[in-house]
């Protein structure tokens, strides 16, 4: 039983992705849900958000934070971009690096088995 | 980016270990419970439980593992994981799934356990048996089965060595078989009733090859579906497991009466006197407590992992084991091909390797 609460996953993110992963690369058409092993919470001693599973647990950011809170199997990637983009209403962004944001941390997710399947 | 909680200078626990009790009814040769089980009583009562967990919340900790022993020799486990989860803690029970029904699983998962981890001896039934010492095989499979028809996801642990490590396509097949979400295949680690029959369990080298290019290739191939981790046995390595992530810094271990270790087997080193949430509370004891201290951060190291660029790595390795096999808990872990004493190590694989060598099995006394 070794166990880790502190890994981090930071987006955007630059994680080369593996040949072997590639297939776990999500489409903008996909529907992300948190795997039901996985529990998001909100971390009352550090303010930010945490995803904890048997072993392990990771700190999000809070760019993180507000795409794996849309991660609710009710939200295609387009659509938990699009909503992002609209969120930081006012701010520059490039609504298709969001997207590609987006992709790349469900891609994450999913690799390490946190999205129902 | 949010920083990383402190409490003083002590850093912030995330996992709580909640051992309930040493009891169980299985008495498998692996055991990682400490061998004079007799010397341990006067178990912490529901009330200290709860406050305990309570306490552990306000530290930091996110995340309780109840454990044992058998946790469910405990008739108070449904009310600790109610309490738990009030304090919202991913709460994890880690069984052998003896003795269990159907109906008290329900119950415990409508009190709101997280994860359910079942360990099993082999996916041969006479032999886990005999592994385990006591009939149960049959039973936890159904049990694995109830996890998962009642929508709790499931990690199905697996002890591996030289008796089951040639297993592990039928381990795989049977994980999937009962729908586990993990499979946790970790080698034996030689401490408490696994050191007493290291000769009977170190497997051979070829063995774990076979078996670890075995599990990758069922890892690529379920990746996604089912999380396969093999956890590498320390006794064919170079360098030694970063243990608990470093003592006393990530996870905060409590044993059935009370003393807050930081492991399960630290009291095998007996220089050290735990405190126990019998008498202090849980953060005075994190932030305080001499033996929590005495190997807390890099201070205590000696050379060669003093000016080891891996020190902040696998910190020196386990403290038990160093004590175990070298009679300093502040050495180098042997399993380190740099420690000077890292000879033990290969001389416990040499001897266990040797055919003639007597395997009979010490089970886990009561
Ligand atoms: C000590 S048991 C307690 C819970 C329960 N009785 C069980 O066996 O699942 C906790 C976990 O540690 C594993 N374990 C026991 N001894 C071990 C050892 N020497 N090395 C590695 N894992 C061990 C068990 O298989 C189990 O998954
Ligand atoms: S490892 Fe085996 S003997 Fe030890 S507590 Fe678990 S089931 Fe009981
Ligand atoms: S010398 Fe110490 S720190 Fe370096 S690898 Fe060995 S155990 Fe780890």
């Amino acid at each position: 039983m070794s166990a880790k609460v502190d890994e981090r996953v930071e987006t955007p993110g630059d994680v080369p992705l593996e040949p072997s992963a590639r297939s776990l690369e999500p489409s903008p058409s996909f529907v992300p849900r948190l795997a039901k092993k996985a529990r998001l919470r909100h971390d009352r001693h550090s303010g930010g958000w945490m995803i904890i599973y048997p072993e392990r647990g990771l700190t999000l950011n809070e760019s993180a934070a507000e795409i794996v809170k849309r991660c609710d199997g009710t939200r295609t990637v387009a659509q938990i971009a699009a909503e992002i983009v609209r969120a930081i209403d006012g701010q520059e962004v490039d609504p298709a690096q969001v997207e590609r944001d987006v992709v790349e941390l469900v891609g994450e997710l999913a690799r390490k088995g946190l999205l129902e399947r | 980016m949010t920083a990383q909680a402190e409490i003083g200078a002590a850093p912030r626990p995330y996992t709580l270990i909640a051992e309930l009790t040493y009891r169980c009814p299985l008495r498998c040769p692996y055991c990682s419970n400490p061998t004079n089980l007799a010397a341990h009583d006067g178990e912490l009562s529901t009330e200290e439980w709860s406050r305990v967990l309570g306490e552990a919340e306000a530290l930091g900790v996110v995340q309780v593992h109840f454990t044992g022993g058998e946790p469910l020799a405990r008739k108070d486990l449904e009310p600790l994981v109610s309490r738990a989860r009030e304090l919202g803690l991913y709460t994890n029970l880690v069984t052998s799934g003896v003795p269990l029904t159907k109906e008290r699983l329900a119950g415990l998962v409508e009190r709101g356990i997280d994860h359910v981890q079942v360990s099993i001896q082999s996916a041969r039934p006479e032999r886990a048996d005999a592994i385990a010492g006591y009939s149960a095989h049959p039973h936890k499979i159904e049990v694995m089965r109830w996890v998962t028809e009642l929508g709790i996801p499931l990690t199905m642990n697996v002890v591996l060595h030289r008796e089951n490590l040639d297993e592990i396509d039928e381990l795989v097949a049977l994980a999937e078989d009962v729908g586990a979400s993990r499979l946790e295949l970790a080698n034996t680690q030689y401490v408490a009733w696994a050191l007493k029959n290291r000769d009977a369990l170190l497997p051979t080298k070829e063995q774990l090859d076979r078996a670890a290019v075995t599990a990758a290739r069922h890892k690529a191939r379920l990746q996604g579906k089912m999380d396969v981790l093999f956890v590498k046995p320390d006794y064919f390595g170079t360098t030694p497991k970063a243990c608990m992530d470093g003592w006393a810094r990530r996870f905060v271990h409590i044993i059935p009466d009370g003393r807050v270790l930081p492991c399960h087997a630290a009291t095998s080193i007996p220089q050290l006197t735990f405190d126990s949430v019998k008498e202090r509370s849980l953060a005075d004891i994190w932030t305080s407590s001499k033996a929590l201290l005495a190997y807390r951060g890099e201070a205590w190291m000696p050379e060669p992992c003093k000016s080891c660029d891996r020190r902040n790595v696998d910190f020196g390795g386990c403290r038990c084991q160093a004590f175990a096999l070298t009679g300093d808990a502040s050495a180098t872990d042997p399993a380190c091909q740099l420690s000077p004493h890292h000879r033990l190590i290969e001389e416990a694989r040499l001897r266990a390797a040797q055919p003639d060598v007597p395997r009979r099995w010490v089970y886990r006394g009561r």
